[in-house]
């Protein structure tokens, strides 16, 4: 009776099979992204009412919170991340004309510009920082230095980078306007061009073409790239760590590092502070992800027929020149003065005898630290970007499944580690390793620094992922299928394959963000597993800067070769496909 | 009669100096074979520890965040023990301890070794294991060649006289100016410095967190009253850092005028290539015998236990604290170690009482400084 009231899975229907295998996929995936995504959030929401010291049990208490909100300088650090989160809007107002120009216009030398901004992404911001302030340093600045010398009048005139002009300066010319740039560009290359040329036969000039067609039909690819900027930009570390803190001006990122980093260390404030952040972050991680939604619906369009450039006659030349300007004094200038600061004797003190020396080269060169340094940054790099390739491959694949169960939840799931700000993410899985047992195993390796980078990348590398697999046919698949080929054999055979050229891509993305990060491993280092990263912040911050310099441009010429590889590679990343 | 006598007095003396003769020899003796045991013993005990040390094939030593001392350590403990690897890692103890604690009590540690202040250290002695039971090589531990203020032999911190053990000592609570800038004329005390001339022209490291800074600030509290530490970092905008370098940097790019809470070996490169940098104490509060980052502590149940024994022991060699002093320019309490590196304004001067706050007697005392110093600047 028993044996007859069993339900053999062979004897349900297909779709009932096909349900179960959907639900059993959902559940699984669910658990491995929630896991790592809400664990974390979780962790950090929990401790910030924890008012025992962390690694002691838990002691309830609001005492972080009163302490988080009640301090002037934590009120200021979250004024300051909105009053510095205005550059996306600055960004997108520059980046929007400088895409047209480049993939619409092709203003000459347009190939060279866009592997600029390429290039720019790439490169570690704490180095170009530390270029800018070789420049623009109030005192010593080689900017200020000049203005003084060219003219008297112009020697009132004072560039100060310690500023918040000074971290905006940096932000805009180094990763928002080239990162919306890169985003924007493919978003043009699909455009239709014939739209373009239906308003110039109507009477319309370039410009009102731009303001009257193309923004109107680009907007919803402007929209996602300026949510995804805003978001980024309330995460930003770095910059404001070494560029900001001098001149009293601290951030989210730089506030909780601070409060970290105090005798003793006041976790639970820096929880009770990241909760409420998160909470905000996490707001506009839905709203992106719904503008990505609407973005891909209405822009991915199969007529676009005319690719012709758009025709602003000799102005072409006065348009090169300017972003030519724009990408020497954004990114070239600083990233010479970063290789000059290098061979400093002494960082920024230009008044002694005999400034420059290479000594700082050859103690770095021979400097086990670096040795170590550099080698912990090649294994991170190719550990998080071959885990990452495989991790995200699979979930961008079963993402794009219609009946795996709550494909939506997960999906906004992938996004969250967007919304947590590297140093969190860093912290979380901190006192995970430490107090979890069986995870503890794992603490002081390369373990947790592998997983929180691989964290880290996830959305971007599942969501370019997943977008090249849209591009698949169905009708491939089927036809792999009819052949009696299984979903392996397919995946392997017929789908991998064919978004090759992307995984390669995404590999390289994935190895350079590990290799140039910072706020993500900083809180997670130990000597033995420093990456050259954390090695040239923790230089800087502990009076090296000569040898921070010239860690910075080594990191940087890794990110020159990178880009140039991905130049190879031909690779363009789309604003669709973020 | 009278001879008898006297032969039987001088049988009896003979008879008393053969045995004590006999005694005296039983007693060398004695001593010589307990002396070559000991000797044994301790190369015996060595030898092992060094077996094991080079299996764990590491130390992990956290110490002052300050350039050179990295390169220095490495080189010179790999030349000792090519065999154990020697791990840096630059930073504050105090920050640390609740991820050491954690760590402590799963049974992991990132660190066997703090080089640190002697505050940050004695706050949290019991993360330490007792040292004399660690010192293993009699020539480190040898009371002859080890001098302080409190006189001869190596100085505890703590009041067991066995977890905390400081190996430098110097004054520290002077102000550097440019000379190029400033004319050391103009300034005579402390009070000077709250002249509307200084207002924003004065840099310090962080008072608010363990260091120079908060070392310096605490001694002023004392010293000057509260009102003055209001004054001088709030009233004159005293600009502030917690990199060690950057007041000296600074100070010589003519940023700031005066710098306070420095380290010596910064000004000392810069002075070396003619930037007229003078470093004075000034009357009104002469300065206080600090340690700087000279005070060890292993870390009890360390990960590499007997590698940090290991390291305990070089370090208190003469090769050791050349290596460890000499990049920070501190005077070792080793008599035998050089010192002519060490600049004078470190020096203590004779006729002046300096207040000794390294000892934990003061420690309770500099937390509730430090306290009142983090409140009166303020976060």
């Amino acid at each position: 009776m028993k044996a007859a009231l069993r339900l053999d899975p062979r004897s349900l229907p297909a779709r009932g099979r096909l349900a179960k295998r959907g639900r059993l996929l959902g559940v699984s995936i669910f658990l491995l992204v929630g896991s790592v995504t809400l664990i974390p959030l979780g962790y950090l929401a929990l401790n910030s009412f924890n008012v025992a010291p962390l690694g002691r049990g838990f002691e309830w208490g609001v005492e972080g919170w009163r302490q988080a909100y009640g301090t002037p300088q934590t009120i200021n650090a979250l004024v300051y991340s909105f009053l510095l989160s205005i550059r996306t809007f600055i960004g997108i107002a520059l980046a929007f004309p400088i895409s047209w120009l480049l993939i619409r216009v092709r203003v000459p030398g347009h190939s060279f510009i866009e592997f600029s901004l390429w290039m720019a992404w790439f490169l570690p911001p704490l180095s170009i920082a530390i270029g800018w302030i070789t420049l623009m340093d109030p005192q010593f600045g080689l900017l200020n230095q000049l203005l003084k010398g060219i003219s008297p009048v112009l020697s009132a005139v004072s560039l100060n980078i310690y500023s918040f002009s000074g971290i905006l300066w940096v932000h805009l010319t180094l990763l928002t306007v080239p990162i919306m740039t890169i985003l924007l560009t493919p978003a043009f290359r699909q455009f239709d061009a014939s739209f373009e040329e239906s308003a110039r036969v109507c009477g319309s000039g370039p410009l009102k073409t731009l303001r009257r067609i193309d923004l109107p039909l680009l907007l919803p690819a402007v929209f996602v790239v300026v949510i995804a900027g805003f978001i980024r930009s309330l995460e930003a570390f770095e910059v404001e760590q070494v560029i900001g803190i001098p001149a009293g001006i601290y951030v989210y990122g730089t506030r909780i590092y601070d409060l970290v980093h105090w005798d003793p260390p006041l976790y639970p404030q820096a929880m009770a502070l990241s909760t409420i952040f998160l909470t905000v972050l996490f707001i506009l991680v839905v709203v992106y992800q719904y503008f990505v939604g609407s973005h891909q619906a209405s822009t991915i369009s199969a007529h676009s027929v005319s690719f012709r450039p758009a025709l602003i006659g000799k102005w072409k030349y006065l348009a090169s020149a300017c972003l030519f300007v724009l990408i020497g004094v954004g990114i070239y200038l600083p990233l010479g003065m970063l290789v000059v600061g290098s061979f400093m004797k002494f960082f920024g003190i230009f008044s002694i005898k005999a400034p420059f020396s290479t000594k700082h080269w050859l103690s770095v060169i021979n400097d086990p630290a670096f040795l170590s340094g550099f080698r912990n940054s090649i294994f991170i790099g190719f550990a998080v970007a071959i885990m990452g390739v495989a991790v995200y491959s699979l979930l961008a694949y079963s993402l794009r499944l219609p009946r795996m169960l709550g494909r939506n939840l997960i999906s906004g799931l992938v996004w969250i580690p967007w919304a947590i700000p590297g140093v969190l993410l860093g912290l979380a899985l901190l006192w995970i390793f430490i107090s979890v047992p069986g995870l503890n195993l794992f603490y002081n390796t390369f373990g947790p620094l592998i997983i929180a980078l691989a964290i880290k990348e996830m959305p971007i590398g599942t969501q370019m992922i997943r977008s090249a697999f849209s591009q698949i046919s169905e009708e491939l698949v089927q036809a792999s299928k009819i052949v009696g080929a299984g979903w392996f054999t397919t995946f392997v055979r017929i789908e991998l394959p064919l978004i090759a050229p992307m995984l390669v891509s995404i590999f390289v993305i994935v190895f350079m963000a590990s290799l140039r990060d910072v706020s993500t491993t900083v809180l997670l280092v130990s000597p033995s597993t420093m990456p050259l990263s954390v090695l040239m912040l923790e230089r800087f911050m502990t009076g090296g800067k000569e040898a921070a310099s010239v860690i910075g441009a080594i990191l940087s010429l890794l990110a020159i070769l990178t880009a140039w590889g991905m130049r190879k590679l031909g690779f363009r990343l789309g604003a669709d496909s973020v | 009669m009278r001879v008898r006598r006297g032969c039987d007095v001088l049988q009896s003396l003979i008879s008393v100096l053969t045995v004590a003769l006999l005694i005296l020899l039983a007693v060398l003796g004695t001593a010589m074979a307990s002396s070559h045991d000991t000797e044994k013993n301790w190369k015996a005990r060595w030898e092992k520890m060094l077996r094991e040390a080079r299996a764990e094939g590491k130390v992990v030593v956290l110490g002052p965040p300050v350039q050179d001392v990295r390169p220095s350590l490495i080189s010179a403990f790999k030349k000792a023990y090519p065999d154990i690897s020697l791990e840096y890692q630059p930073g504050n103890f105090a920050t640390l301890v609740p991820k050491l604690r954690a760590e402590l009590a799963r049974g992991r540690t990132t660190i066997d070794v703090a080089l640190s202040g002697s505050s940050s250290l004695l706050e949290h002695k019991d993360l330490f294991a007792a040292l004399p039971e660690r010192l293993i090589v009699p020539e480190a531990k040898d009371p002859a060649k080890w001098h302080s203020s409190l006189g001869q032999g190596l100085k505890f911190n703590d009041r067991e006289q066995k977890y905390v053990l400081q190996t430098s000592e110097w004054i520290s609570g002077y102000v550097l100016i440019n000379s190029r800038m400033v004319d050391p004329a103009a300034i005579t005390s402390w009070k000077d410095m709250l002249k509307p001339q200084w207002k924003g022209k004065i840099a310090s490291h962080d008072p608010r967190g363990a260091g120079a800074g908060q070392a310096v600030a605490s001694y002023l509290l004392v010293k000057l009253g509260k009102q003055f530490i209001v004054d001088f970092f709030k009233g004159q905008e005293v600009v502030l850092t917690r990199d060690y370098a950057q007041v000296a940097d600074w100070v010589a790019q003519g940023k700031y005028s005066i710098g306070v809470g420095q380290t010596a070996d910064r000004i000392e490169e810069l002075r070396k290539e003619g930037i007229p940098l003078k470093a004075f104490s000034l009357p009104d509060a002469p300065g206080q015998l600090s340690g700087g980052f000279s005070v060890i502590g292993v870390i009890q149940g360390a990960h590499n236990p007997n590698a940090a024994t290991v390291f305990l022991n070089w370090f208190l060699s003469r090769e050791g604290q050349e290596a460890f002093q000499k990049p920070l320019l501190y005077p070792s309490l080793r008599l035998d170690v050089p010192r002519d590196f060490v600049p004078d304004y470190t020096i203590p001067k004779r006729g002046i009482e300096y207040i000794d706050t390294y000892g934990e007697d003061f420690v309770a005392i500099r937390r509730k400084l430090g306290e009142e110093v983090r409140e009166l600047v303020g976060r």
